[in-house]
């Protein structure tokens, strides 16, 4: 157990130093999530029959008010967090692959639905918007999440024929 | 005779009793604390580091919020012990793991003090200490998200051993 999280505390510290000093000034990994999850949330707003306009990383329906996906709002952070339990759990490698490709792929789909609903939060509930936001991860992501590490855990004990080290109870 | 008491309950009444309780203490107790601290503690003693030097600090009800002269956003620190500490603690409680309380609940101690002192440091324009506070903040939420997977695991584990699945 503890070999695992000193594994994931060093793959989050080493994630957020690359971040902070090679993707985030360089941007386009940024910029290429936000403008393809807004755009794809447009494509989906609109087979539900919404005017929606997009403009780069801005999403508006007509007649209310915008919502930007700004870079902390990409996912690319939980992308990271669902990587590092992924990578510093140990499973066979290439299931691992799966898992990882796979569920990054599943946070950036609940990404496209989380910001729909943020458009849609406008018309529907705009006083609450903040709030919305707030808890949206718990809402859209963290359920899913720790469902796919469950599923990780259960693959990976089942490769190793014992149980994981995370079963302390 | 049995003097193990919690031990007699089904782990699905365990849960719901821990989430219940520490919810309320939560509501009741800790958040007030929480905001009562930050508004008459710490956040006074930054904004009056603010006026000495050329970084902008701003304070929400549980947060430090502090911008530097050439940064574009901010980066802070939350006051520790909030809903990312109580979720998974009272998962704990209720699986009896006293090792992963007792650590997380020295995580959020060291969360008292070392994000604090790096905010110090920022706002003295160490810029250093902002990457220290960007690495703080994913690693807070990976404790969380990991804490919480640990604790909903041992939940399925128990309620799959009372059910003999």
């Amino acid at each position: 157990m503890m070999g695992f999280l000193v594994k994931a505390g060093f793959f989050y510290i080493a994630w957020q130093l690359i971040y902070d000093l090679i993707i985030f000034p360089d941007g386009r990994l940024d910029q290429i999530l936000a403008v393809s999850v807004a755009a794809l949330a447009k494509i989906g707003l609109s087979a539900f029959g919404w005017q929606i306009n997009v403009l780069d990383r801005l999403l508006v329906i007509d007649g209310y008010r915008g919502v930007e996906v700004l870079n902390g709002c990409n996912a690319l952070t939980l992308m990271a967090l669902y990587s590092g339990f992924i990578i510093s759990f140990q499973g066979p490698g290439q299931k691992r692959i799966v898992y990882l490709l796979g569920g990054i792929g599943i946070i950036f789909f609940l990404n496209v639905i989380r910001i729909m609903a943020f458009s849609l939060a406008t018309v529907y509930f705009q006083p609450h918007w903040d709030t919305f936001h707030e808890f949206s991860s718990f809402i859209f992501f963290y359920p899913i999440i720790l469902g796919i590490w469950y599923q990780w855990t259960l693959t990976c004990e089942e490769n190793t024929q014992s149980p994981s080290g995370l079963s302390l109870a | 005779m049995d003097i193990n008491l919690r031990r007699k309950y089904p782990i699905t009444v365990r849960v719901i009793f821990s989430l219940t309780i520490f919810s309320i203490l939560y509501i009741t107790l800790v958040r007030p604390v929480r905001v009562y601290i930050n508004q008459n503690l710490i956040a006074p003693f930054y904004l009056s580091l603010d006026e000495a030097e050329n970084s902008r600090v701003t304070m929400t009800a549980r947060r430090i919020n502090i911008q530097p002269d050439g940064y574009d956003s901010p980066r802070g620190f939350g006051i520790p012990f909030g809903g990312y500490f109580w979720l998974p603690f009272a998962l704990f409680i209720a699986t009896r793991q006293k090792w992963a309380t007792i650590g997380l609940t020295s995580y959020h101690l060291i969360m008292g003090i070392v994000p604090p002192y790096l905010g110090y440091l920022f706002i003295k324009q160490y810029a250093w200490a902002g990457t220290g506070l960007k690495v703080n903040e994913t690693l807070f939420q990976g404790v969380f998200l990991i804490s919480v997977f640990w604790g909903i695991k041992a939940i399925l584990d128990q309620w799959k051993k009372e059910k003999n699945i």
